[in-house]
């Protein structure tokens, strides 16, 4: 196929198991269906217009940037280089401009070579809390983030909501540490909030003092640590973005499900769209009607989990898919 | 002995360092190359040749993502097409872009040194610096003109990071508290600080709650040096090679500098000869925050346009590698800082034509700084003779 499809990763990194490995996984699906590829790292902000540039120059015709971080630089070179597809992992376009107010001079129209691949990962948390809900044997169910950003909270935005439907539906009184489903919470915060499974550990173990017996960490690999200390403690966790029942097999006797953002799948489908002559205009919100978001299947858990429950969270995520529920009615700030 | 001879006498060292340490980086690529080790039973010639040949292909784009291809430049020059011209000769704008920030912390942390700190807050300080120049800048949009607020930001900036590098020069010279130890804290207090102020809505861009601050573009930036599209090099750049003179005459110049230097040397015998110590000490912490300051400044004034918690990325400490390696000599850590901004803006290219991780730049890294922290290993591997001792004096 000729056609070039290169991803730009932020100060992130590789190696996370999860949301970053999931683009790295995208493109190495695009190298196996015969595109050529090719991909570049940053270790501080200067990095991120010039390897945007640097692929470019390289001659990359898709790029895919990776993390919040480089949204300026994304929007800025898509704008520059209108023959060049761009497309942002976890974001969606800022029409109104450089200000954020719209309805002036400086709004921006997406332009026709963008693609925002933005993930309602709310919708797949729900259910995973619906499940932690129904699941946990204590009624404690335990949450935290790496930091307070709007990626994260999303999922933490799910778990309440979900098991708030879970007690309207049920009459039971199941409660969410490190989340008020409303704007605060536990973070873990410091220099080293996504890398420190240490921590993890401790923080699961405090959860677990309380009487925790379901947590759900959103803080890449520190959350795996706290994953292994449920695992130690013969309780239960909730992944996170990526099936981690399989990323981090051995720790699945843990692994309820996971919420999953099928970024692979989307980056893939993005390269696939721009080679066919479609080189964007329009963001991709991955949602569970179009299977952008999801939970991952129980595994082990498969027959431990009553099919009963099982039953259940299948009709949420029919009556979610369908608009029939939304998230943010069962939000403690609302809608 | 004349300039030149010193001067190459000087240099020699770290050369071979360097090189040595791209010896034994070459060794990593081959012996990481599974694709072709794994055939090294079946055919080993070939497996070999093919394991040297990714080494050509990496170093090879190393060379041409630090300096460009200088027979496209020469046709791009040719063809007089501004964007041919831009995109031929931006490896090595992207390499002064680089070695910009580097030359101002190196020559923070050479001051510093040469006082007898051990600052490794340079991290700290670049970050508080861009901070200060932030503020002022998003304070001033709209109320003055550009170039106002583009000098204010810097001016700012500086001092910011001058007052960030003053208070362990001052812990030091009042309390005696060991500068490694405050200055590495006060790194993770900055990060701490500047997250905070990126929560507030006066710097935060508003419309996603992320720790990122407005974009200051639209309305302030530093001018660039060629007016060629998608040419990021600005004066920014011009301004670090003045500050390298400024520094170098202060030091080597100046009754400030000679006490300064003095402290470095032996603080008892400063003192003794009726110094102020503690003085040439917060001084030098406060100049060393202040260059950090500045170098910060112009990254998110100028290349960056916008500021975050990732905007360092490591410059603080690789600074301290180039300045040892530059023997803290201003004039040093200009070549020093132009040699780590090759290698890193190289490294990128070599990571995207090669995928050879972008890592090995760290090791390389690394084995210079031990070869030029261990001068007696490179004297030892290439047989030279150590310097006779009034040499090293009159250096």
């Amino acid at each position: 196929m000729d056609w070039k499809a290169c991803v730009a990763f932020d100060t992130g990194g590789l190696g996370d198991k999860g949301f970053n490995d999931l683009a790295k996984k995208g493109l190495e699906d695009a190298a196996a269906a015969g595109y050529e590829t090719a991909f570049s790292e940053a270790q501080g902000a200067t990095d991120y217009a010039a390897n945007i540039q640097r692929l470019i120059d390289e001659g990359c015709q898709t790029i895919v940037t990776v993390g919040f971080l480089q949204s300026q630089a994304t929007a800025d070179a898509a704008i520059a280089n209108p023959e060049v597809a761009f497309a942002q992992v976890d974001t969606a376009w800022n029409t109104a401009g450089p200000d954020f107010i719209p309805g002036n001079e400086d709004d921006t129209p997406i332009p026709p070579n963008f693609t925002g691949l933005d993930y309602q990962i709310d919708q797949a948390a729900m259910l995973a809390g619906y499940l932690a809900a129904g699941f946990s044997e204590s009624g404690k169910i335990g949450t935290y983030g790496g930091q307070q950003f709007p990626g994260v909270t999303r999922f933490m935005d799910g778990m309440y909501a979900g098991i708030a439907y879970y007690n309207e539906q049920k009459g039971t009184n199941v409660v969410l540490l490190g989340w008020d489903g409303d704007s605060t919470g536990t973070f873990v915060g410091g220099d080293n909030p996504w890398n420190d499974p240490a921590k993890g550990e401790q923080l699961a173990q405090a959860l677990l003092d309380q009487g925790v017996d379901i947590v759900h960490p959103v803080a890449g690999a520190t959350g795996n640590g706290s994953i292994k200390a449920m695992l130690d403690a013969g309780k239960w966790a909730i992944g996170v973005d990526t099936d981690q029942a399989i990323s981090l097999a051995e720790y699945a006797g843990a692994i309820l499900t996971s919420a999953q953002k099928a970024i692979d799948v989307s980056v893939l489908d993005v390269i696939a769209k721009n080679a066919g002559g479609n080189l964007g205009g329009e963001d991709y919100s991955g949602t569970l009607f179009n299977e952008g978001v999801l939970i991952s299947p129980y595994h082990e858990f498969e027959s431990v989990i009553s099919a009963e429950l099982q039953a259940e969270v299948e009709t949420l995520k029919d009556q979610l898919s369908k608009g029939e529920i939304s998230v943010c009615e069962y939000l403690a700030r609302g809608c | 002995m004349n300039r030149l001879q010193s001067l190459a006498r000087r240099s020699l060292l770290p050369i071979l360092a360097v090189v040595t340490a791209l010896l034994l980086g070459a060794v990593v690529i081959v012996i990481t190359d599974f694709e072709n080790l794994s055939k090294l039973g079946s055919d080993p010639i070939a497996a070999l040749g093919g394991a040297l040949a990714g080494v050509g292909r990496g170093y090879g784009a190393m060379l041409s993502g630090a300096f460009g291809d200088p027979g496209r430049i020469v046709t791009a020059l040719q063809s007089g097409n501004e964007k041919d011209i831009a995109t031929a000769i931006r490896p090595l704008t992207e390499t002064l872009v680089a070695s910009t920030p580097l030359i101002f912390t190196g020559l923070a942390v050479a001051i510093s040194f040469r006082a007898g700190m051990f600052n490794i807050g340079g991290d700290g300080q670049l970050i508080v610096g861009a901070l200060g120049a932030t503020t002022t800048a998003i304070a001033l949009q709209g109320v003055a003109p550009a170039a106002v607020i583009l000098v204010a930001a810097i001016v700012v900036g500086t001092i910011f990071g001058g007052a960030w590098g003053f208070v362990p020069g001052f812990l030091k010279a009042r309390t005696g508290a060991h500068e490694v130890i405050t200055t590495i804290m006060l790194n993770y207090i900055a990060a701490q600080v500047v997250l905070f102020a990126l929560r507030g809505d006066f710097l935060r861009q508003p419309g996603g709650g992320q720790p990122i601050s407005k974009v200051m573009t639209t309305f302030v930036d530093v001018p660039g040096i060629l007016p060629l599209p998608g040419i990021r090099l600005d004066f920014g750049f011009v301004v670090a090679l003045v500050m390298a003179v400024v520094a170098s005459f202060f030091l080597f110049r100046t009754t400030k500098g000679f006490e300064l230097r003095s402290a470095g040397f032996n603080l008892t015998a400063a003192r003794y000869a009726g110094m102020s110590a503690g003085g040439s000490i917060m001084l030098a912490m406060f100049l060393s925050g202040a260059l950090a300051g500045m170098g910060g400044s112009f990254m998110v004034i100028g290349t960056v346009g916008q500021l975050s918690n990732d905007l360092s990325g490591g410059i603080g400490f690789n600074a301290i590698a180039l300045a040892l390696l530059a023997g803290l000599r201003p004039t040093g850590v200009v070549l020093a800082a132009l040699l780590f901004g090759a290698l890193t803006t190289g490294g990128k290219l070599m990571g995207i034509q090669s995928g050879i991780p972008f890592d090995l730049l760290f090791f390389i890294q690394a084995l210079v700084i031990m070869f030029v922290a261990a001068p007696g290993l490179v004297r030892t591997i290439y047989r030279i003779k150590p310097p006779k001792p009034e040499a090293e004096v009159a250096a």
